[in-house]
């Protein structure tokens, strides 16, 4: 047990429910539904979670009514048949001797019709701001009708062997609405004081409590703060938390801040927000109850979990994303293997990012989030074993020490893509060496963290050189090869990470990183991260891609003081930031620095420090003279040792690329590339 | 009145094949092809072209390998193969010509599927996933080109007789065939047919007989590069020995919103161009008319003058199935066709949401399925309660419009009122700013139904204030209310006269003329687009304020949003986004508060309007016994869900009455 985090080790009871750890897995979509069901890929995600040691697993949100259908990928409980499904998820997760509660939910005005065909409900007329539709304010007999579903939901959750359920009243949520001011204007008896907009949350609570079979967990989730003007706050939610409390209905208390349609960043944080920045609300909450209390949001270190609960801010930690990145998190983090956790980076890319675009849940440095149901995981590691000491699971034969292999494979390039590859090749017993021309690994992600707000960026290569480091795998930094080199070492594979390089446009000639006074000041964001050129005064960045590139480097040299003025082709500037969530919080920061944006314009010239530029939407011209000029742009692939060690008589088959090599893309792309680099290899000879 | 013949309706060699009319329904996205194989439903979607004589059903485009995913639910030729042989067997029987499109998109589909690398003619972004694809080598064209052959295979093995090759919409074929996207130095980009070239070759040399087109775009619309006319014909000339008929399409890029464009854009296909195909092929090949063919009449004109032999009209059938039935039967049985508006509101599903095809004015995916667990929260009024054939339906927009019509053919005496003068509601009043002339055809299209009808008496300039307002009302006589919306309360912190309802926007501009209005804008919608240009037509100045990062951010799908941007900027409407409103200490001004930065602007302001700010209409002094609410009055929506309210009030009391 762990020496470092005892208070995350320790047992806690919720109700009669008694868990062996502080760690949650709290609900979240995961668009793994098949047809409206709960699916192998739901079974194998939770399966892994809980082999990984986590204490409690809470499901993503389970539909209660047939009116609710929000996102195509929904689970549908009312639906009898989802019983099988949860049946086989709760039978896992209870042989690792972890617990398992169902999220229950009615979305409400934070829906739509498409998938229904049904007009929305809410307690009033009142659309959403990001769906945008108008819903029916709902009458009373179909309140009592959604109660109904609600306990129905919950019967059949019970007897699919689920130890409690979680009635979401926070995110995106009908209970919610009728709990804010700003979706119940009703004069009924549901709205008013908080005790009127309560009133479906305790009529749900107590339907469902007549209806299951003692002793059952009950827990709400509450958003502590929505963050909207006349929205709930805190104040409003100790009201609650106080009746709930005297109610004696539910068991225990999940928190969570901000609205998913309003105000989701708050949710989900991205890297841009500080760590701890809604512990206040947990914290508040646990004054006012005895009842067990659920922080979360952006936790994914032990040590800040533990130090959580030892300063009482809550009784159990929510981690979801840090669980996601790493479904052995618990464990590793209670066996005193904390530094092999591959913590997550809080760029919510493939996570959060992916679910608003109707595709399955991920993770940006976990290929293997996600398709757990497509492969067990082959080699049981160290801190699985030690696991197996207090949860029921087969232990795993010891991995015997690697023989020296004769197949040897030679990876050029040590970015993401390169550094993966070379974890692959380990595993499969090649004797690997990484050569890097820089002088430390990373490439470009370890750039593109050192602009502000963007370092947790880098949290990906410490981790993979961990792994690395208790692998065979050697790395040679500060070297540069050619093709005849590689050649002579006779290697059976070579992958070529060797990432990409900046492209000029046609209206530059060369870079100019060093301008004579006087002249326009050339470089590409990249030269700027490393400090191969400082630009002053007045800037253009201009922004083809809408991602960090361009955002972050803009925010960096307005912080250093120069006035920025960023100009992007798209409609507006950053616009891949909403999917991550950082474009409000983008915006928040820069509209206190020195720097202005320009939408819809691309450059048409350059003429001595003159930069001409064309309002592509109104056709309309411009000129305007700036020290310099720096370039997000799309880049070029570096495969030139492709060719020359084909020319050196090198079989294609046995070259394989990974990473911007193949073409410059993002970081999940050369992460992938990377771990799937054998199979690639053996399917391309096949 | 005789019945018209139509050189349309005659039939047609496609190769060896042959059509037994001209009227092609087009390849498209449905989001229905679950797994990426034909399911159930795809199948009955297509069989009900099939059954209503349409001559040629180009299927949705299926990629020819496995790595090409350009959505979910895009068909894949190998998993594809048992549905085209499920079609061809249940298409024999009436003759509809089954054709299988197969396509590569290259980089413009999607690597969030397959989890591939896009690939390319050369490093490239797409302007819209903004992705760089891997440059093929010579080896890895080879092998597309075979995987081409093998998809045509899969196809000819399932008794499909005719292939259409896509090197249009979003196709790795026509980004060789662009200099925009096709730099290359290989010979691939000297020639940049050869990849194409290569394909048709392929196939023709698996099967000599079948019938082989090609989806080509003559035009990528973007002058400053790109395929033009001229190179588009020479295209024509090069593939010509290889093809049996070309499919004339415009639109690269740049300009996919013009493969199938909106109303905006008229007539898309300049019939000089299909002139100047026809010139060059001679009779040798077919030529195809595509792009909005939305009128019969239209269609028959180009083939009547020889421009073309068939015409492609997708969008038409999407939005009446009717579309060729109709032309066959007995003048007497006629209806005229609903008319295609051209809005692509719903049948353009192109975002990752998989919405399936469907129609704003042709709702097609209501079934008594999804009814039986609303009956009763749709019509509380109507459970138990027996109910009468005679209905009087109050307000004739579009949701009593249609409920009068369904109601009518099923021999309910039906009374329609109207407060107004005119047919029509809402949308007789913004229609030509928002969908252009076309709406006219579709209050044509209605009226001329519920004129025809014996048993609808229409009465117009007639208000339903109260229950005495019903003539001949028994007790369970059916009263539909189809009366619109209110204007919604105002949530934000403005006096309430000085704001303009939807209503006076379109019927008093008097009241605006020459003011200062600000539109709130939380939709960013046709609406908002619709009405903004309309205040900005009569104001003295227009200020929008959107809390959206741009100005009509959901209007992609139609293909105007860039378009929609540039109208409001040429209007002089001021955009101010990622802002909101609040009130200042002088009655004249507003304030418009950035979101961010918190900036104030203050302005004099004489009017706001808000978009979309229509509540529910309470008919509570009605104290009758049976009573339905449909569309906007039900809640404010859309023509969608006007036309959907009415067609489940159909389908239900259809379902009482058995
Ligand atoms: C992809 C994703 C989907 C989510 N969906 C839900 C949900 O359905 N219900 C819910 O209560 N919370 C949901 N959440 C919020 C999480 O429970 C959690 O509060 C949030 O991710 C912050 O915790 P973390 O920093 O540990 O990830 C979701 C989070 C993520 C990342
Ligand atoms: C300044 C800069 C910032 C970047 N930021 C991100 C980012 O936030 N997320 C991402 O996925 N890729 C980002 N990229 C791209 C990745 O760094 C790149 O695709 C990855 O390093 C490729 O791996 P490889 O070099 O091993 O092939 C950024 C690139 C640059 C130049
Ligand atoms: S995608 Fe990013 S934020 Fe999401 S779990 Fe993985 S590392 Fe964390």
């Amino acid at each position: 047990m762990s020496i470092k985090y005892p208070m995350l080790g320790t047992e806690i009871d919720l109700g009669h429910l008694r868990l062996k750890n502080r760690l949650v897995f709290s609900a979240h979509l995961t668009n793994f539904a098949k047809a409206g069901l709960p699916s192998r890929q739901h079974l194998a995600y939770y399966q892994a979670r809980a082999r990984g040691g986590c204490g409690l697993i809470i499901t993503e949100e389970l539909s209660v009514h047939p009116s609710d259908w929000p996102y195509e990928k929904l689970i549908h409980a009312y639906n009898m048949e989802a019983e099988r499904g949860f049946k086989e998820i709760t039978r896992a997760v209870h042989s690792y001797g972890a617990k398992i509660f169902a999220q229950i939910n009615h979305n409400g005005s934070q829906g739509t019709s498409a998938y229904s065909q049904y007009s929305l409900l809410a307690p009033s007329e009142i659309p959403d701001p990001l769906f945008r539709e108008n819903p029916i304010a709902v009458s009373e007999k179909e309140i009592d009708e959604i109660v109904d579903s609600y306990a129905e939901v919950a019967t059949l959750a019970q007897r699919s062997g689920f130890d409690g359920v979680e009635l979401q009243c926070s995110h995106s949520s009908i209970v919610r609405q009728f709990l804010s001011p700003i979706t119940n204007h009703r004069d009924d008896h549901f709205g008013g004081d908080i005790t009127g907009r309560s009133k479906l949350l305790f009529e749900i609570v107590q339907r469902i409590r007549d209806n299951i079979e003692e002793p059952f967990v009950i827990g709400v989730r509450l958003c502590g703060d929505e963050m909207l003007e006349n929205g709930i706050e805190i104040q409003d939610t100790l009201s609650l938390v106080r009746l709930l409390d005297s109610s004696s209905l539910v068991n225990y208390i999940n928190t969570s801040i901000g609205v998913a349609t309003a105000s989701l960043y708050a949710i989900e944080a991205s890297m841009a927000i500080r760590p701890g920045y809604n512990l206040y609300i947990p914290s508040q909450i646990r004054q006012e109850t005895t009842l067990p209390v659920i922080a979360s949001g952006r936790i994914k270190d032990p040590a800040q979990a533990e130090q959580i609960l030892r300063e009482g801010q809550a009784d159990l930690i929510g981690a979801v994303r840090a669980q996601i990145a790493d479904p052995y998190f618990a464990a590793k983090s209670l066996f005193d293997q904390e530094r092999r956790v591959r913590t997550c980076l809080s760029c919510n890319q493939e996570c959060v990012g992916r679910m608003g675009l109707n595709r399955w849940l991920g993770c940006i440095e976990n290929p293997e989030t996600g398709k757990e149901f497509l492969n067990e995981p082959k080699v049981a590691p160290l801190y699985e074993r030690q696991a197996g000491v207090y949860s029921p699971m087969p232990p795993k034969a010891i991995p015997k020490p690697t023989r020296k292999s004769k197949n040897k494979a030679v990876i050029v390039g040590g970015g993401p893509a390169g550094l993966c590859a070379a974890l692959t090749m380990s595993n499969e017993n090649y004797a690997v060496r990484v050569y890097e021309e820089r002088n430390s690994l990373g490439g470009l992600v370890s750039l593109a963290a050192r602009a502000p707000f963007r370092a947790e960026l880098a949290e990906l290569v410490r981790n993979l050189e961990y792994e690395l480091s208790s692998s065979n795998v050697l790395c040679e930094t500060n070297t540069s090869l050619s093709a005849r080199a590689i050649t002579e070492m006779k290697p059976d594979v070579v992958i070529l990470a060797t990432g990409s390089s900046p492209k000029l446009p046609y209206y530059l000639k060369t870079f100019q990183a060093n301008p004579p006074k006087g002249e326009l000041g050339t470089a590409d964001v990249v030269h700027v991260l490393e400090g191969t050129a400082t630009p002053t005064g007045r800037v253009l960045v201009f922004d083809e891609l809408g991602f960090h590139q361009g955002t972050s480097v803009s925010e960096m040299l307005a912080q250093r003081g120069c006035e920025v003025t960023v100009a992007t082709p798209h409609m507006y500037v950053g616009q891949d930031l909403g999917v991550t969530l950082d474009l409000e919080t983008w915006n928040l920061r820069v509209s206190e620095l020195p720097l202005t944006q320009l939408p819809h314009h691309i450059i048409t010239q350059v003429q001595g420090t003159d930069i001409y530029m064309l309002d592509h939407i109104t056709g309309a011209e411009k000129v305007e003279s700036f020290d310099w000029l720096v370039l997000a742009n799309h880049r070029t692939t570096r495969n030139e040792l492709c060719f020359q060690l084909a020319a050196e008589g090198v079989p294609r088959r046995n070259i394989a690329l990974v990473g911007d090599v193949v073409a410059p893309r993002r970081i999940h792309q050369a992460v992938i590339e990377g771990y799937r680099v054998l199979q690639d290899i053996i399917d391309a000879s096949a | 009145m005789p019945k018209r013949t139509y050189k349309l309706l005659s039939a047609v060699t496609l190769g060896e094949l042959t059509a037994k009319n001209r009227v092609v329904l087009g390849p498209h996205r449905t989001n229905l092809a679950h797994g990426r194989r034909l399911t159930d439903d795809l199948f009955d979607y297509y069989k009900s072209y099939i059954d209503r004589n349409v001559g040629v059903l180009v299927t949705e485009s299926a990629s020819v390998e496995d790595h090409d995913w350009p959505y979910e639910y895009a068909p894949l030729a190998e998993s594809f193969a048992k549905g085209w042989s499920r079609l061809t067997k249940y298409a024999k029987e009436s003759g509809c010509l089954v054709v299988a499109s197969l396509s590569h998109s290259g980089n413009e589909g999607s690597s969030v599927y397959s989890q591939r690398v896009m690939v390319g003619a050369s490093e490239v972004p797409d302007v819209e996933s903004n992705e760089l694809p891997q440059t093929l080598s010579e080896s890895q064209i080879e092998s597309i080109v075979s995987h081409f052959c093998t998809a045509s295979t899969y196809a000819f093995d399932a008794g499909v007789e005719a292939v259409e090759i896509n090197a249009s919409y979003r196709s790795l074929l026509r980004q060789f065939l662009s200099p925009i996207n096709n730099l290359r130095d290989d010979r691939f980009g000297t020639d940049r047919a050869l990849f194409l070239k290569l394909v048709l070759e392929g196939i023709k040399k698996i099967s000599p007989k079948a019938t082989v087109g090609v989806r080509l775009s003559l035009d990528e619309l973007t002058p400053w590069g790109g395929i033009d006319e001229e190179l588009g014909l020479a295209y024509i000339e090069q593939i010509e020995p290889y093809t049996d008929y070309v499919v004339v399409t415009r639109g690269g890029m740049f300009t996919r919103h013009l493969y199938r464009a909106n109303f905006r854009y008229g007539h898309p296909t300049r019939r000089e161009l299909l002139r100047e195909v026809k010139k060059r092929v001679h009779d040798r090949i077919r030529v195809v008319a595509q792009g909005s063919f939305f009128d019969i009449a239209d269609a028959e004109e180009v083939v009547t003058a020889g421009e073309s032999d068939l015409v492609e009209m997708t969008r038409a059938l999407i939005a009446d199935e009717e579309l060729v039935s109709q032309l066959t039967q007995e003048p007497t049985n006629t209806q005229p066709i609903r008319p295609c508006l051209g809005c692509n509101q719903r049948c353009n599903p192109i975002d990752s949401q998989n919405i399936r095809v469907d129609c704003l004015i042709n709702p097609k995916h209501i079934s008594v399925d999804t009814l039986s667990y609303l009956e009763p929260r749709l019509y509380p009024n109507l459970v138990g309660v027996p109910i009468s054939k005679v209905v009087h339906i109050v307000g004739a927009g579009i949701a009593g419009m249609e409920c009068a019509m369904l109601l009518g053919r099923r021999g309910y005496k039906v009374h329609l009122y109207d407060k107004r003068s005119i047919l029509g509601g809402l949308i007789a009043l913004y229609g030509d700013h928002a969908i252009g002339p076309r709406y006219r055809l579709l209050l044509q299209f209605y009226e001329h139904n519920l004129r025809a009808t014996q048993n609808i008496t229409i009465h117009l300039n007639k208000e339903i204030k109260a229950n005495e307002d019903l003539h001949e009302l028994k007790s369970n006589d059916l009263v539909v209310f189809a009366n619109g919306a209110d204007p919604a309360p105002i949530t934000e912190p403005i006096p309430a006269k000085r704001f303009l309802t939807s209503e006076q926007i379109y019927e008093d501009v008097s009241s605006y003329e020459g003011k200062v209005v600000v539109v709130i804008d939380p939709r960013g919608n046709v609406e908002s687009t619709t009405s903004t240009e309309k205040i900005a037509l009569h104001a003295a100045k227009t200020y929008l304020v959107t809390p959206d990062p741009l100005y009509a951010s959901r209007t992609a799908p139609t293909g105007d949003m860039i378009d929609a941007n540039r109208r409001a900027r040429l209007a002089g409407v001021e955009l101010r986004t990622f802002s909101t409103i609040s009130l200042s200490e002088s009655p004249e001004e507003l304030v418009i508060k950035r979101l961010f930065s918190r900036v104030k602007e203050r302005i004099r302001a004489d009017y706001v309007h808000k978009i979309g700010a229509r509540q529910a209409k309470h008919n509570d002094d009605f104290d009758h016994l049976c009573i339905a609410t449909i569309g906007d009055a039900r809640v404010a929506r859309s023509i969608f869900e006007a036309i959907s309210d009415a067609r489940k009030l159909d389908l239900y009391l259809t379902e009482r009455h058995r």
